[in-house]
């Protein structure tokens, strides 16, 4: 998890930015040829961003997208856990919820939006809808991290005769840390995308896909391209954030250094 | 303690094999009981039956203690905890106070020489301090009986020999009945206080070989200890051409 240091990370660090510049180039050119509607220049929605930035409304529609991610995301990874370890410890719970998460995971995004926004009122629908989403992806990556516990320690502990307290805490809960940890990266991107969609189908009070969807509708395009830059910008924020604070939770991993006899 | 009409198979592709049928063995209270064989002769089975992982089919263990520490061939350490923590997560079960747990989880690594290793992590260790941590581990939990599997074999010889003797030191403070698997004839004439042949499966007993002379005086070239390893390669190479 540790990034690459030295030549290695300058070349990277290179190679993004020469993609980026030559992205916005690409959309400058185009932007050239066609009319702002269709494609408004990369200027004209960064400047829509400023303004943006300082307007109540804006904040208030970040603030409770933000709130309905993180709702979404915990619900997901409380419920996506609970349902993970008692997966992987007993295949007959593993077998009731198969086909569920199978159901889940083949059903259209939009189909559990619309029928949510039936359920539940608009703000609640986005939250519903995430957790709904990333529920799967939890769930299979903690059981996953379950069943691969190193049978040779639970022997040890055996023969040590470790409590079911201890066995949880001590090699099941460390154990899975890692794979529970990939399984909420990937549902964490996953969460920013359902809130939105969700959000500029159902339209409530705030949000970012509430301000997507009034954009769209008076064909203000630099306006939905400047809704959607705050979107990926909250979404790598978070990412970033995630990946600052994980590996408080692997003390272990932080440490490198080996000794001789 | 005794093994009484031991009868243990496995079930293989090639149809049942019968690992031990109406099998004897005295373990002596407090002593180290080595025992070689060729590999596949369930010198492993009966220490799984032994340590409860296995059912025998038939027979008893008379005497078998409630609490067994078990040296495996890996360390087996948690790799999320530090050491000190993974030695006392063995003392919890005793209802102590935790700064007592800390102290005594500091003894046993002071025993085994690591005083000051007990806040690394497994991985920060070389190999053979992470058996020596495997050591103070099984010595910690005030086990009445401990059962050891090649615990030596993956390091080299002078590692080997640093930590049979390291072994030896801590099991005189805190004897206690020990069955000793191993493949090498040298490290069971300096550990054992007998010596077990076993033949192939279904394994029966080739012969039995005590070694009176003190663990701390002993040396390879010591006349007891030559005529006890010639017996035992003799009974060792006879096996193998039948």
């Amino acid at each position: 998890m540790t990034g690459s240091t030295g030549p290695g990370k300058q070349k990277k660090t290179a190679a993004v930015l020469l993609s980026s510049a030559v992205l916005l180039a690409v959309w400058w050119i185009v932007s050239q040829f066609v009319s702002d509607i269709i494609l408004p220049p990369p200027s004209q929605v960064f400047i829509r961003l400023i303004e943006f930035a300082s307007r109540t409304s804006f904040h208030q529609a970040l603030g409770a997208t933000l709130v309905r991610g993180i709702q979404g995301f915990f619900i997901s990874l409380l419920l996506g856990s609970v349902v993970g370890i008692l997966a992987g410890s007993f295949a007959a719970v593993e077998a009731l919820f198969r086909p569920l998460l199978a159901v889940i995971k083949a059903t259209p995004v939009l189909s559990v939006i619309l029928l949510a926004f039936i359920w539940f009122q608009s703000g609640q629908v986005p939250v519903f809808a995430s957790v709904l989403m990333t529920l799967p992806v939890v769930t299979q990556n903690v059981m996953v991290g379950v069943r691969e516990i190193d049978r040779e320690l639970l022997e040890m502990a055996w023969v040590y005769r470790f409590s079911p307290r201890q066995r949880f805490l001590h090699i099941t809960l460390p154990a899975i840390t890692p794979f529970f940890l990939s399984g909420a990266r990937s549902a964490l991107g996953l969460t920013w995308k359902v809130v939105v969609a969700a959000e500029v189908l159902t339209i409530p009070h705030h949000g970012i896909g509430t301000g997507m969807q009034f954009a769209q509708i008076n064909l203000d395009t630099a306006g939905v391209l400047a809704w959607t830059a705050s979107a990926i910008l909250l979404s790598a924020a978070s990412d970033l954030l995630f990946d600052l604070l994980t590996p408080l939770l692997q003390p272990h991993r932080r440490r490198r250094r080996s000794h001789g006899d | 303690m005794e093994i009484k009409n031991l009868s243990k198979s496995f079930s293989t592709p090639t149809g049942q094999l019968d690992v031990f049928e109406q099998f004897n063995l005295e373990l002596p209270e407090r002593e180290i009981t080595a025992i070689l064989g060729p590999s596949g002769c369930g010198k492993t089975t009966l220490l799984n039956i032994l340590a409860g992982f296995l059912r025998q089919e038939e027979g008893e263990i008379i005497g078998r203690p409630k609490r067994v520490s078990y040296l495996f061939q890996e360390p087996r350490l948690l790799p999320w905890r530090t050491v000190e923590h993974n030695i006392r997560l063995v003392l919890q079960g005793e209802g102590s106070e935790p700064e007592k747990q800390i102290e005594a989880a500091e003894h046993y690594l002071e025993l085994v020489g690591l005083g000051a290793f007990g806040n690394y992590y497994p991985h920060e260790l070389s190999g053979g301090m992470r058996q020596r941590s495997a050591i103070a581990r099984a010595f910690a939990s005030h086990s009445q009986m401990l059962l050891m599997d090649e615990p030596f074999q993956a390091l080299d010889l002078d590692l080997r020999i640093s930590l049979v003797n390291s072994f030896i030191r801590l099991w005189e403070e805190y004897p206690k009945t020990t069955v000793f698997v191993t493949h090498d004839i040298q490290e069971a004439l300096i550990v054992a206080d007998q010596i077990v042949v076993f033949s192939r499966v279904p394994a029966s007993i080739l012969g039995t070989f005590r070694i009176t002379q003190s663990r701390r005086e002993r040396s390879l070239s010591a006349p007891e200890l030559i005529s006890v390893e010639q017996k035992v390669v003799e009974l060792l190479l006879r096996k193998d051409q039948s």
